[in-house]
């Protein structure tokens, strides 16, 4: 059927035209041009059937889906310098190197559960290196009053489930990359490297100053509001929340200017 | 796939899935021989289908699915039946036996695509494509397949069909959006475009992964400043319970000291937010998205963040008064007892949202509201 082909040689004619406009599609895009070449060489479906099992075309299909998928994939891991990089490297070198589907399948599920593990483990990393932040924020900024040691043990303990999760927490509390993530400014930096220091070399903070200083003034405020017990009473009733207070419950909803509010529930409603 | 009339209905999730592992099955299974990997599918796809059909809702029969790690052995299964089908394909090749297969044939797996992509009503665009691409098959003789490739690939519809359903998810996912949350809708809209705009399945998976990348990269520091504010925010709040418990009991050795070390951290952290990151209490306050984080209760209604749970819409502003008034500028407490109280606006407490059925008058008012609600629609939009 003359017809059939005619339309099968258009099809991949354009198929190749929009795949090699692209830029990222270059395996496939060969692959539909040579298939077109058979088709012109063909004077017959079974021709090009023939001429299609001789070049193997089924294989370099499978192999050029893989090449441009997992091409695409380096070139994101590359323009974003994610560590995923040498691994789609080497699967890509398999991958041509492969003699057959099944091979180059199991290259494949292989290579994506090997990365899939490789980023869960930088997931619990960076889990882990989040709540050291947060701990090390809290020490430099409230020490003077905190449970020091309790912090320092959590420091050390998101230190250990960052190793677990095969990271260098030093090293990666220096990264560069790691930190501009959080564009915390500079000079906080500084103080939270000074307080990781610390953390890592067990030094406790001085905290006898502050201690002193909020104990004299527990001591004032509690000579001060001694004799206003009945104010303090009279001040609480005052309130919202004292016997009377109205709790409420609300459901708002967003408008193109911001939110409107409606009152679901409030006390001495049913 | 319903069940038969008189019985109940198996649940929508559950059927959803169903038809998405029914199709992958009728694709492979019309053509393979008989033998072990037949075989090993027609079990797995028949218990999946029994399970689907005794079990209740999702929870259920995803959880009896995987305690009899039935998504794995059908994954398995299906994976050993495909290699299977290509290698009795090469053979029959090889010996010349290949059967031509018919138009209709060729189309059953799409058919199958766009049941299951009809009963999701966000995939309007999806349907409309695979509408579109069967639709010009009717225009074709049965054994016309490559004319009708020719077409549809001239029509652009082979690309489409497999960009529409990403386009799809994640102009519907945007439509589930706060309308003020204006970062995550860049990014959603961003990740739509791209699916319209993508001319291969690479370009696209290429360029929403770096979409995906340049998000993730922003993220923990508009977290870590979003959770540095709402530090605050908890101190106050600490502040204002100590106080009003001290005052309330006049118990000064349980409630004195509390007090006293809230109002000091709420003091400390709001001068490390001010000198470290510039923060201004009214300009951060400015923007409706942000008042609204302090004040969500959480979210009522499934699939949408339009409509939440408040505390009072003054709690904000109550907040602010205490913080400007009794923890910056120090007074003495016995100040403080002299004043006129700001009162931060109080919640149902447990009891009363059961005695009350607060929840379900929550829920109510979300449903009835709903409507009103703005809801952020995708600037990019297919033809």
């Amino acid at each position: 059927m003359p017809e059939l082909m005619a339309n099968y040689r258009e099809y991949l004619r354009l198929t190749h035209q929009r795949l090699d406009a692209t830029g990222f599609s270059p395996h496939m895009a060969r692959i539909y041009s040579l298939m077109l070449e058979i088709a012109e060489q063909a004077a017959d479906e079974p021709e090009y059937q023939r001429l299609h099992a001789a070049r193997k075309i089924d294989l370099e299909t499978y192999r050029a889906q893989a090449l441009d998928t997992y091409t695409a994939r380096l070139r994101q891991a590359q323009d974003d310098d994610l560590p995923e990089k040498p691994f789609y490297e080497e699967l890509l070198q398999k991958i041509r190197a492969a003699d057959d589907q099944e091979t180059i399948s199991r290259e494949i599920n292989s290579a994506v559960n090997f990365i899939a593990e490789d980023q869960k483990k930088r997931q619990n990393r960076e889990y882990h290196m989040r709540a050291i932040l947060d701990q090390l924020i809290q020490l430099a900024f409230y020490s003077p009053l905190l449970d020091v040691q309790k912090f320092f043990a959590d420091v050390r303990h998101s230190m250990n489930k960052v190793r677990e999760a095969e990271g260098d927490p030093e090293r990666h509390f220096r990264d560069s990359k790691w930190r501009a993530e959080y564009r915390l400014p500079e000079k906080l930096w500084l103080i939270l490297e000074a307080v990781f220091a610390d953390c890592q070399a067990g030094r406790m903070p001085n905290q006898e100053a502050a201690q002193a200083e909020f104990r004299a003034e527990y001591d004032q405020t509690l000579k001060e509001l001694s004799p206003l017990k009945g104010k303090m009473r009279e001040h609480y009733e005052a309130h919202d929340g004292a016997k009377e207070q109205k709790r409420s419950t609300w459901v708002a909803y967003a408008t193109p200017e911001g939110y409107e509010f409606e009152c679901v529930w409030m006390k001495g409603s049913r | 796939m319903r069940m038969d009339e008189g019985q109940p209905l198996m649940d929508p999730q559950v059927e959803t899935m169903l038809i998405s592992f029914r199709t992958g099955y009728d694709s492979i299974i019309g053509m393979l021989a008989d033998g072990e990997a037949k075989d090993e599918l027609t079990q797995a796809f028949r218990r999946m289908t029994e399970l689907a059909e005794a079990c209740p809702d999702f929870m259920t029969f995803s959880t009896k699915a995987g305690a009899e790690n039935l998504f794995m052995r059908y994954g398995e299964a299906t994976t050993k039946a495909s290699t299977a089908l290509q290698m009795q394909m090469q053979e029959e090749k090889k010996a010349g036996k290949t059967r031509k297969i018919t138009l209709t044939e060729y189309l059953k797996t799409y058919r199958g695509l766009l049941d299951q992509h009809k009963s999701k009503p966000h995939m309007a665009f999806t349907v409309r494509m695979h509408e579109k691409f069967l639709g010009v098959a009717e225009n074709f003789s049965e054994d016309d397949i490559p004319g009708f490739l020719a077409e549809a690939e001239r029509q652009g519809l082979l690309l489409k069909i497999s960009t529409s359903g990403v386009y799809d998810e994640w102009a519907g996912n945007l439509r589930k959006l706060d309308p003020h949350d204006h970062k995550l809708i860049e990014h959603y809209s961003a990740c739509a475009k791209t699916a319209l705009s993508a001319r291969s399945g690479e370009e696209l998976d290429y360029l929403i992964n770096r979409e995906i990348e340049k998000y993730r990269r922003q993220a923990p520091g508009d977290e870590f400043r979003w959770f540095l504010i709402l530090r605050l925010a908890g101190s106050i709040q600490d502040y204002e319970m100590s106080k009003l418990s001290l005052f309330a009991t006049g118990d000064f050795n349980h409630y004195l000291a509390g007090l006293l070390l809230a109002r000091r951290l709420a003091k400390d952290w709001y001068e490390m937010l001010r000198t470290h990151f510039n923060f201004d209490w009214d300009e951060y306050f400015a923007h409706p998205f942000n008042r609204k984080q302090v004040i969500n209760q959480g979210f009522v209604l499934p699939d949408c963040m339009a409509v939440w749970e408040s505390w009072h819409p003054d709690a904000l502003s109550a907040m602010k008064q205490i913080l400007f008034e009794e923890i910056l500028p120090y007074p003495s407490l016995a100040e403080v007892v002299q004043r006129r109280p700001a009162g931060i606006p109080a919640t149902a407490l447990p009891e009363q949202k059961a005695q009350f059925q607060i929840d379900e008058k929550v829920a109510a008012t979300a449903r009835r509201v709903q409507p009103q609600a703005s809801l952020p629609m995708c600037s990019a939009k297919p033809e």
